[in-house]
């Protein structure tokens, strides 16, 4: 050993130095340190299994969300349905409400006019006759003179016999 | 003593003749049951034609404007 360069006692020394070393590094350092890694890892996976958590909370909120939405559209698509066929009813009457008025105005309207109309005619009838009775009274003046005023009297006088028969009978 | 008489007016036109006169008393006489009242002639030109007698409170128009008024009046019906 001595020939190829080494010294066996050296070598022992640096062995056990090594292995004290390495004794020492395990104990002062290695086992903090694996220690931190080993508490890090811990906290790491803590940290995933409540991020699952969370992940599951976010996709039970996010299905409620959902639900909770299209329930609400569902009923707002029927308030919406409901209030369009209220609606109608709704117009349908007033519809059917100012045709009824219009008819009865119409009727009204009509009467009113056949009434007026009537009206003027007897009006006229009225106006026509007494003009007719004023000319044939101002035509039987002029022709009543002397021998015809006599002959209405004579007319009179047997008109006044025929009465007095009549009561009688 | 006081009498009552009744009193019959005749409306006519013109002046009546006697003959005319004697022939409405005596339908007068007949109609009244009594000879006895007094007769009034009345000349009332306007008249046109025909007579009219009053008795009384009753008329009895024979006239040519009542006749014409009649008509009027079966016309406006």
């Amino acid at each position: 050993m001595e020939k190829l360069g080494t010294d066996p006692i050296l070598i022992a020394v640096q062995i056990v130095n090594f292995g004290l070393l390495l004794f020492l590094l395990k104990v002062f350092l290695y086992k903090p340190i694996l220690k931190k890694i080993e508490e890090r890892r811990q906290k790491l996976m803590t940290i995933d299994k409540e991020r699952e958590l969370l992940d599951k909370k976010i996709l039970d909120f996010e299905e409620k969300r959902a639900t909770i939405i299209n329930t609400a559209k569902k009923e707002r698509d029927q308030i919406i349905e409901e209030a369009k066929h209220l609606a109608e009813i709704e117009r349908g009457k007033i519809i059917e409400k100012a045709n009824l008025s219009t008819r009865d105005l119409l009727t009204k309207v009509s009467l009113q006019i056949e009434s007026e109309r009537e009206r003027a005619q007897k009006e006229i009838d009225t106006k026509v006759l007494n003009l007719s009775l004023a000319i044939a009274r101002k035509i039987t003046k002029r022709l009543m003179i002397g021998k015809i005023q006599q002959r209405s009297v004579g007319y009179a006088i047997k008109e006044l016999r025929k009465m007095k028969l009549a009561n009688e009978n | 003593m006081k009498t009552n008489h009744q009193k019959a007016v005749v409306v006519s036109p013109i002046n009546l003749k006697r003959g005319q006169v004697s022939q409405i008393k005596k339908v007068l006489e007949e109609i009244m049951g009594t000879k006895d009242f007094l007769l009034e002639i009345i000349p009332k030109p306007s008249l046109l034609g025909g007579i009219i007698i009053q008795i009384g409170s009753r008329e009895i128009d024979l006239s040519l404007n009542g006749k014409l008024k009649q008509i009027g009046n079966s016309l406006n019906k």
